[in-house]
This record gives structure tokens, sequence and C-alpha cells, in this order.
């Protein structure tokens, strides 16, 4: 069952990848498929994050659904992943001088960065041996940087549209507050009982 | 030459009648007119033309929405007739006139022209249409006349964007004088042989090949002569982000990006941006003396 789960989420993640695949067939990605690809990416990197927070408040009702909470997170670091490869490759060329620059200066850069690099430890601990050789209650307080992660990957949506365009990210950041609030309310109901 | 997309729909099945009736006579004038060729000639270009479809599909028109796909999926709702320009301000002649008599007005041209956005992406588009100064010149500024602002249709009936309170309807633009009356700067009333779809600013819009593409604005019903420079739609918004001049410069940056280089639609690697988008040779003495840097 367990298996079945997690093979469940990660066909999860294939299912904007084929959408953006018919897409693409079916109706073109409009006239900057480069920009569309990038932006695409780095929504559903987004999203993801925030079907993995919605994971924990689920298991009261669903407790088998505990491992997809782990391949959520990774699909969440694989579209981000190559949503800075893109944009790396197609938008600098790999210049790092120019990367270098674009990181300093533009903020909204800069703290894309960011969130990204958090984002790799949080991968990189993700399998039973780094929870085992952190001790579950040092992984779990590594693992609490996804909130700033999602709080950040908020601002870096909306720095970079236009300023009529700030609904998406307002919404994925309110989104974010609630799921934030219902673990502040399940630890006040379970913290007497232990 | 002119009608080279051609369609398995003619206009009549889409279009009402008095606007195909139109354009049926726009394209017989247009056909009795000697064109410069597409490459060579004085306002040639030696470079691919930006596809009909990604030129009217990839749009940044907020009257008719905020999305780039928007203004092609609502260009339907917006009716570009009747229409009239009105020319005043500081002129000896000020006149009003209908969309109508001003495309009998003048000679029209194709002019393929660069057209870089603010957004670091770039097209090349064959215009057609008549120097703006020909225009002007029919009004006979006064000597007081030292700006022209443009003001944009304000009718939230057939520009359903402009219900959105976040802009100060309608869109302002303006030039100098002597950016207005260059050759280079041309009222289009075409694209790709044909009349201008709504999303690309029908029925008559301006362009300003060597300046970032907000400055074109689109869908035209008034230009006055005035004295001072003239509030602009984004120059007052974002002061910092989009100034009166606007000319496209790779040496100094949109405070949130990089203006070095330039996606042309069509291509996947980026190029370099050229100053004043390649046209320094016939525009840059304009602006001897002047500091780019602080009059972006």
């Amino acid at each position: 069952m367990t298996v079945n789960v997690r093979k469940a989420a990660w066909l999860l993640g294939l299912v904007p990848l084929g959408w953006l695949a018919v897409k693409a067939g079916l109706w073109g990605l409009g006239a900057n498929p480069i920009e569309f690809i990038i932006r695409f990416l780095g929504d559903w990197a987004l999203r993801f994050l925030l079907l993995c927070l919605c994971v924990t408040p689920l298991l009261r009702w669903l407790p088998r659904l505990a491992p997809a909470r782990r391949t959520l997170g990774l699909l969440c670091f694989c579209f981000a992943a190559s949503h800075i490869l893109l944009y790396l490759g197609l938008e600098r060329f790999f210049d790092l001088e120019e990367l270098w620059k674009d990181i300093v200066k533009r903020r909204y850069i800069t703290v894309g960065m960011l969130v990204f690099l958090m984002l790799v430890p949080l991968a990189v601990t993700s399998t039973n041996r780094w929870v085992k050789r952190l001790g579950f209650p040092g992984w779990k307080k590594l693992h609490r940087l996804v909130w700033l992660i999602g709080f950040l990957a908020c601002l870096h949506f909306a720095m970079m549209v236009k300023f009529y365009a700030y609904a998406e990210p307002l919404f994925y950041a309110g989104f974010l507050l609630v799921l934030l609030g219902m673990r502040f309310r399940a630890k006040d109901r379970i913290m007497p009982g232990h | 030459m002119l009608i080279q997309n051609r369609r398995e729909l003619s206009a009549a099945d889409v279009t009402p009648k008095s606007l195909w009736l139109d354009r049926r006579r726009f394209l017989g004038m247009a056909a009795g007119v000697a064109f410069a060729p597409a490459a060579g000639g004085r306002f040639g270009l030696n470079e691919a033309q930006t596809a009909r479809k990604d030129a009217t599909s990839y749009n940044n028109f907020l009257e008719l929405g905020e999305s780039k796909e928007a203004p092609a999926e609502n260009a339907h709702r917006f009716n570009p007739r009747p229409w009239t320009v009105k020319l005043g301000g500081e002129t000896a002649k000020p006149l009003t006139q209908d969309i109508e008599a001003l495309l009998k007005a003048f000679a029209l041209e194709e002019r393929v022209y660069r057209l870089r956005c603010v957004e670091a992406w770039s097209m090349v588009i064959p215009w057609i249409g008549f120097p703006l100064a020909d225009l002007l010149k029919k009004a006979e500024p006064t000597s007081r006349a030292k700006f022209v602002e443009f003001v944009s249709l304000h009718d939230s009936a057939r520009l359903p964007g402009q219900r959105n309170p976040l802009y100060p309807w309608p869109y302002r633009e303006g030039l100098r004088i002597d950016e207005a009356m260059h050759p280079l700067t041309l009222l289009a009333v075409g694209m790709y042989g044909d009349l201008l779809p709504g999303q690309n600013g029908a029925p008559i819009r301006l362009v300003v090949p060597w300046k970032y593409g907000f400055k074109s604005i689109k869908s035209v019903v008034a230009i006055n002569l005035v004295e001072t420079q003239p509030k602009t739609t984004w120059g007052s918004m974002q002061p910092g982000e989009y100034g009166f001049y606007s000319n496209v410069n790779p040496a100094v940056d949109h405070p949130r990006w990089s203006q070095k280089k330039e996606r042309r639609i069509g291509e996947i690697l980026k190029r370099d941006t050229l100053p004043f988008n390649g046209y320094a040779e016939q525009v840059a003495q304009m602006y001897a003396g002047m500091d780019l840097r602080t009059n972006y």
C-alpha cells in the first residue's frame, strides 16, 4: 500500500508535464515558449510545495497518505531545479558573471536563489538514513525551513509579476498561512496530552 | 506581395460588413501604392520578420486583458468603428478627422521595423502607415509646440480592461516634438498587409522603433501639441522603472532586469540589444549632450 501511495504521488508529478506536452502539441506554447516553460515549472514547484504541506493535516483522516509527503516535497525540488536550470541555460547562458550580477542586483532573483539554496538540504536529507543520522527532532527542526521557503517563494513570485498580477502569489501565501495556522492549532490540541 | 497570409475563411466570415468593406478599400488602396520592399530600401531591414501569428497573439494591451494572450482573445469585443482622431493644442489649424478620411489622406507605406519591448523580447514587424510628421504638419504646430501628447480611446464597453481601477485610464504617451517629427516615427494603420487587428492597436497606433514598445501607444483618439512634457501612463505609475524617453539602451538596465539582451520571438537564445534598437544612426543626434542614464 505504501508503495502505491508513493507511486501515485510520483505519477502526480507527471500530470503537469503531460499537460505541457499536450498543450505544446495541440495549441503550442505561445510566442515565447521559453518564458512559458520557465514560469510553468516555477508555478508547479510552488504548487507541489503547498500540496506537500497539505499532507500532514490530512493524515488524521487518511493516515495512508504519509509516504506521499516526501514524494511531493521531492517533486517540488525537481520542478524548482528544472526552473533554475532553464533560467541559467536559456536566460543567462551559464554566464556566471552575468548570473552573479543578476543575483546581487535583482531582488527577485536573489530571493529565488535563496529559496533554491534552502531547498537543496531538504532534498538531500529526505532519505530515511538522513532522518536517522540527524535524529528525528533535529531532522524535523531542519525541515521547518519549508515554511520560510514557501513564503519566500511567494515573495519571489510576487516580485517578478507586474503589479496588477499579485492575486496568484497572494492566494498561495494565504493558503500557506492557513496551513501554518492549522499546525499551531494541532499543536495546542496535542501538547497537553504528551 | 501584400496578401501573404492566405486564410481558409474570408474576412467576411468573421468580420462585420462595415469593417470588411473598409478592409477591401484599404487593401485596394494599399495595392495601388508602391510599398518600400521588405528588404533594402530606405527603411528596409534584412532580418527575418516575426510570424504574423506570434505578433498578433503575444501582446501587451491592458485595455483588452492582462495576460499576453488575452488581447487576441478579447479583440472581437473591440470594434474600432466609428473612430475619429482629434489633433489639437498648440496648432494653427486643429483638426478632427474620421479614420476613413485619414486612411485616404496620406500615402501609405510599408515599414519593416524592429520592436523591442521593455520586457526584453523583440519582434520584426511589417507595419503599414504614414509618418506622424505628415499629419502634424497639416495642423501647423505653433512655435510653442514642444511636445506631443497621445491619448488612447477611453471606453470600457469596447475596451473592457479599462474596468480595472488600478490604472489611470485612458493610456497616455508622449514624445518631444523633434522625436514626433522624425521620419522614422510612424502612425500605423495596418500590419502584415492587412488592417491592424484590435490586439495590435486598431485602427491607428503610434510606432516609434527606437523606443521601448510601451511608448508606441495603441488605438489613438487624440494627439495634442503641448508646451511642457506631458504625463505618461507608466511614467506616472512607476517613474523609477519607465522614463519619459525610454530609448532602447542596453547600457541602462531596468531596475528589475537587464536590458543587455533580448529574446527575438521565434528564437531560443537571446541576442544582444542594440543602442536605440539599431536606429542609432538615424536618431542618436537628437540626444547629443544628454545624459541617457538620467534621461532613461
